[in-house]
């Protein structure tokens, strides 16, 4: 071979194994960081399970199935789904009894290229396997209603269906089909003319808001159909179709048009009641899940009458809800739109203080009825198409003997009960819903404190009543929601003296006028005398409370510069209510605008390793003799659980050593890591808020680990996805804590056939507004409702052995800019208007976990707040549980800071040099890194994560042959690239050395 | 005399000269579009700025030396090959976010930024381009030493 083969040849071979040493360098460190996951893509499980020899054999499945396959499974999920449908969906106007189908009238036609792609979920962490799923066609037809199929078959074979994501993704376009382009067929007297059925559809998911305006818009915004670039009000084609629709009613074609809101989020509801579109009935079903529809048609066809209520107000036109003048993108450089996507120089003001959804429209409606100084004009029916709580039923119901009981000696409960009697003629269900209003008073206007006029404090739903029966509930009613937040003066839960009114109502609107119009059948007043500070001053847990989040508000925020956000108050409704957009949707620039000073640009650094620093405190005890495996802290020898606090617990946490400690904090991408030394299996968690869910790919049998039944079973439908669930608004909408406690016991019952351990959900952010991308996964406008349906389903889910992490952790309430996005809110609305939503599933339902958000408390990364993360949490509320991270944004989340303020775990994977890092000077960190440890695995071992475990169980720890292949790539291509380079050096040397 | 002897050593392989010159400029607009579409982004890897801008000066300075020319493409494909992958390591993350039903679909995309479309586009024209020099300036100093060697 001559020398200018070689030196060609080893050119060729520097290039190619230059790019594949690049390749395979960038490729392991992206495996490395992602370990859990490619375990998991490779069917790998990294522990090997042995039992002991001569183990004695006793039933370590503590958390046990209630079905034997899944196909049993799945019909049962299924059911729920279709139940949860039933009772949630709501009906809005039903005029000329167009609702139910009578039997006879049951040929109808479907309109609206919705028909034939259905929203069934958000897109995102909620997307869902579409295949199985009930269609419009299916479930009408099973449930005796007779299609237009000509009409259905023309939307299909459209090009106005196009399904994105199998129907579940965001829509970039409304894309309807115009009127002109329908068939003949359906414009003229056809066979289906006893109802012409059109379905709005909308959808949302995570990472995108839904544009208000050309402006504001975040999602889309060229080559969109929206209508002046407003995502939720109905389209040109969508006008037009449901006007012609009015015409062809108007001319005897079809008896009744009835309107379907497929849609979590809410879309402008004014059409409704518009004479020019002849809407006789209208239902809100929401995003409806794998079988929802099936519910719906039950509803249609009157098989089941409609109890659900609304969970969230149903504006007329969104330019009327004040939360818009700031919701999207502000930049502390302009204080107006911002075009990147900063994670140091976003934020958003809550304005509007508690005056969320009904608090603000139900509020000002009282003053203005009232004649309140400065209210300012307000026109609530202009405003309010459907007001919070609304449903109608096919049937009526009436309300007696509404008694409240005071609170006994040593309880806090009002005791309230009402007789509901169905005086209609069908079978139905109602739900009691009791309000509370509070004196605003001098006290309350000169301390900043604002008092919604109405505000949610209990409900219950009654069973099936027959006509003429009557049932008496029963509702608790704490009295500490008599309490609001005063956050001058150091802050404290605050009684002020005055009248408070417990009234019952079919919705938030009635129930105000009950008290307005002095109702005695239906309010019951009780006076406080004095001002109580006392009373409320310590929580539960004898937390003291006091203020946690003066850095969120920059009234209070010591690094202001001087700055002041203008809250609203109904002291003066007129001067501080501004709104976001005009009437042609035109984006007026009403938002509070911040400036960034020195100091907030210092404390923004306190998220990485900011809070960090060295100390003189001694470290705990690491690698003591070993005592425990994780097991034998489970339950002591009579089978009760064994406390966070026992001495038991210290005495394992000595056992661990700083390595095992590093390894279990820095692994958290949707898992926990086996701990060899104790013996603590690795955990798998999902990531869904309506059920183990996640597009088409995830099935019942992906977790190849020793856990899921699926695979244990090797059960025939392991291929199968599991249920998909409504939206959270609808389920919300139930107001039924049973129902939902029966669905969540479904998810957890999905989490044991999966082999999942732990669930990122459910969505307990408020549904500040329906442009919000991820509104299908909140439950509600209302912290209580939110709180309370949360906690069943949690308690349903958690029965399963299944922890749940309550996300977003807090005031993650929009998806534009949510990475570090600097959020700025009063105390008094944290923890009125969203804590709220939080605790309630700790404090009732003992919810394990939660997963902080994406967003800053003020210029503080949640994950790195320690008054949220610890104080509050944990000091406040008494969550035994661990948080885990949103997405690992390296950007600006800190392990180290993470720790420290209260936050376990990255859901992501680290490099363990970043804990390592701490290994000496740093005690406090140390010993809340222990804590952490302590909370992790106080939840792994009462989870179902030990099911198969007992203390003859040991594990393993292997190194997955992946690792070992991609080092062995990393000599191979290195060797092979160096020699290369050897080789090329070698044959541009020697000719010179031989000619010298 | 040094600019004489520049002068004769950049006509002698003047197509070689012209697209190296190209690409070292495009590695420095490659730094600069990508700065000022990431800056302050989480997806910004200064690694791959720094490489860029230091491959594209390293490049120029050895070109100007006779004894180091020969070895400036080289310089310049190896900054831009590491710096395309920097970009990769500290970008794929936007990638699993658009990309996140694992779906390579129309739909998904669409939802591509034309920043990362841009960037990428950039980067990899930089390492493609930075090779293509290399080869052209080694096949012309190989020509060279083979009529050498023949005399």
């Amino acid at each position: 071979m001559n020398v200018k083969f070689l030196k060609t040849l080893s050119k060729i071979l520097i290039n190619v194994f230059a790019v594949l040493f690049c390749l395979v360098i960038v490729g392991s460190s992206i495996a490395n960081e992602w370990e859990g996951m490619v375990n998991s893509f490779l069917g790998i499980n990294p522990t090997e399970v042995k039992e002991k020899e001569n183990a004695e054999d006793v039933d370590t499945e503590y958390y046990k199935s209630n079905y034997s396959t899944i196909a049993d499974l799945m019909e049962a999920g299924k059911e729920i789904c279709a139940a949860i449908e039933e009772e949630g969906a709501v009906l809005l106007k039903n005029e000329n009894s167009a609702l139910p189908l009578a039997e006879g009238s049951r040929n109808v036609s479907l309109f609206g290229a919705a028909s034939v792609r259905p929203v069934y979920s958000g897109s995102g962490s909620g997307s869902m396997d579409a295949n199985s799923a009930a269609t419009y066609k299916s479930a009408f037809e099973f449930a005796g209603i007779n299609i237009n199929t000509a009409l259905y078959n023309w939307y299909s074979n459209s090009k106005y269906n196009v399904k994105y994501n199998s129907g579940v993704g965001v829509w970039s376009k409304i894309n309807e089909a115009p009127y002109s382009e329908l068939p003949a067929s359906a414009k003229s007297e056809n066979d289906y003319g006893d109802a012409a059925i059109y379905i709005v559809a909308r959808t949302g998911g995570e990472n995108i808001d839904l544009s208000l305006t050309t402006k504001t818009g975040n999602m889309f915004n060229s080559g969109n159909d929206f209508k002046n670039g407003n995502y939720l009000t109905l389209n040109n084609n969508e006008i037009g179709v449901l006007k012609a629709l009015k015409t062809l009613k108007d001319n005897g074609v079809y008896d009744k048009i009835i309107v379907i809101l497929n849609t979590a989020n809410q879309v402008e509801a004014n059409f409704i009641n518009d004479e020019e579109y002849g809407v006789d009935a209208a239902m809100w079903i929401g995003d409806v899940g794998t079988s929802g529809l099936n519910g719906v048609a039950k509803l249609l066809s009157g098989e089941v009458n409609p109890s659900g209520k609304l969970s969230e107000t149903f504006w007329n036109e969104h330019r009327f809800n004040p939360v818009h003048a700031n919701f999207g993108r502000y930049s502390f450089s302009s204080g107006q739109m911002a075009t990147g996507n900063s994670v140091n120089n976003n934020y958003v003001v809550y304005q509007e203080g508690i005056y969320v959804g009904y608090r603000y429209v139900e509020t000002r409606y009282y003053d203005v009825v009232t004649e309140r100084e400065n209210a300012g004009d307000f026109d609530y029916d202009e405003v309010v198409a459907y007001p919070f709580g609304y449903g109608l039923s096919y049937t009526t119901f009436s309300y007696s003997d509404y008694k409240v009981k005071e609170p006994a000696q040593g309880s806090s409960e009002f005791t309230i009960k009402v007789t509901i009697t169905n005086t209609g003629d069908v079978d139905g269900k109602e739900v009691a819903q009791i309000y509370l209003q509070k004196p605003y008073t001098e006290y309350d206007i000169e301390h900043g404190v604002e008092k919604s006029a109405i505000e949610l404090v209990g409900y219950a739903k009654t069973k099936v009543l027959k006509p003429n029966e009557s049932q008496t509930l029963t509702i608790k009613v704490d009295k500490k929601y008599f309490a609001s937040y005063d956050a001058s003066e150091g802050g404290a839960y605050v009684v002020t003296p005055g009248d408070y009114y417990l009234a019952i109502g079919y919705n938030a609107h009635d129930a105000l006028n009950n008290i307005i119009d002095d109702n005695g059948s239906f309010v019951y007043k009780t006076t406080e005398s004095q001002l109580d500070k006392t009373t409320y001053s310590k929580t539960a847990t004898n937390a003291t409370v006091t203020n946690l989040f003066d850095n969120a508000d920059l009234n209070r925020y010591s690094g202001s510069g001087g700055q002041k956000i203008n809250y609203i108050t109904r002291n003066n409704w007129q001067q501080t209510v501004k709104f976001g957009m005009d009437q042609a949707n035109n984006y007026l620039g009403n938002n509070v605008v911040i400036s960034k000073t020195e100091q907030m640009t210092k404390d923004m650094k306190i998220d990485k390793d900011g809070l960090v620093t060295t100390d003189d405190i001694e470290y705990p005890t690491y690698g003591a003799e070993k005592k425990f495996n994780l097991i034998d802290l489970r339950v002591d020898s009579n089978g009760e659980k064994i406390p966070y606090e026992s001495e038991y617990w210290e005495q394992l946490l000595d056992q661990l050593t700083w390595e095992d400690t590093v390894e279990l904090l820095r692994n958290g991408l949707r898992t926990t890591p086996a701990i060899q030394s104790i013996n603590k299996p690795d955990t798998k968690d999902h990531n869904g808020p309506c059920g183990i869910v996640g597009g088409n790919s995830y099935k019942y049998g992906d977790i190849d680990n020793n856990y899921g039944l699926a695979i244990d079973n090797n059960d025939p439908d392991k291929n199968k996805s599991p249920i998909c669930y409504p939206c959270n608004g609808i389920v919300a909408a139930t107001f039924n804590d049973e129902l939902v406690e029966a669905m969540g016991e479904m998810v957890g019952e999905d989490a044991l056939w999966a082999g999942y351990n732990g669930l990122y959900g459910t969505g307990v952010n408020i549904r500040r507004t329906p442009y919000q991308g991820r509104a299908f996964e909140y439950y509600s406008e209302d912290a209580l409702l939110s709180g309370y349906i949360g906690a069943y389903v949690c308690r349903g889910i958690q029965s399963k052995g299944c922890y749940v992490y309550n996300k977003h952790f807090v005031l993650n309430d929009q998806e534009t800019n949510r990475n570090g996005i600097c959020t700025w809110a009063n105390e008094q609305t944290i923890r009125e208007n969203y804590l709220r939503a939080f605790e309630i599933p700790v404090t009732l339902a003992g919810a394990c976990n939660v997963m902080t958000a994406f967003n800053r408390l003020g210029v503080i990364w949640s994950g790195a707040h320690k008054g949220l993360c610890t104080d509050y949490l944990r000091g406040e509320i008494g969550m035994t549980g661990f948080a885990v991270t949103d997405w690992y944004d390296n950007n600006y989340m800190g392990l180290g800071c993470g720790i420290l303020a209260g936050n376990d775990l990255p859901d992501g994977t680290r490099n363990a040099s970043e804990l390592n890092k701490y290994k000496e000077g740093y005690g406090e960190l140390a010993w809340a890194m222990r804590e952490s440890a302590h909370r992790i695995l106080y939840t792994v071992v009462h989870s179902n994560a030990m099911n198969g475990w007992d203390s003859n169980t040991e594990i393993v720890v292997l190194t997955p042959w992946w690792k070992h292949a991609l080092t062995a790539v990393q000599i191979a291509v290195g060797t092979v690239f160096g020699l290369s380079v050897l080789a090329y050096a070698a044959l541009e040397v020697l000719p010179k050395f031989k000619k010298v | 005399m040094f600019l004489s002897d520049l002068r004769k050593r950049t006509l002698a392989n003047l197509p070689y000269t012209i697209i190296a010159a190209i690409t070292s400029v495009l590695a420095i607009v490659t730094a600069i579009v990508y700065v000022i579409g990431y800056n302050d982004s989480k997806y910004m890897s200064w690694l791959a700025f720094a490489l860029l801008l230091v491959g594209a000066v390293l490049f120029f300075a050895a070109y100007c030396f006779s004894v180091t020319q020969k070895y400036a493409p080289m310089i310049l494909w190896g900054f831009c090959l590491v710096a395309l992958f920097a970009f990769i390591s500290d970008v794929y993350m936007y990638l699993t976010e658009v990309f996140y039903n694992g779906k390579l679909s129309a739909e998904n995309f669409s939802n591509l930024s034309s920043v990362f479309v841009c960037c990428l586009i950039l980067f990899l024209l930089c390492a493609i381009l930075s090779n293509v020099c290399m080869w052209m300036c080694k096949e012309k100093a190989n020509a060279k030493e083979e009529i050498a060697d023949e005399r």
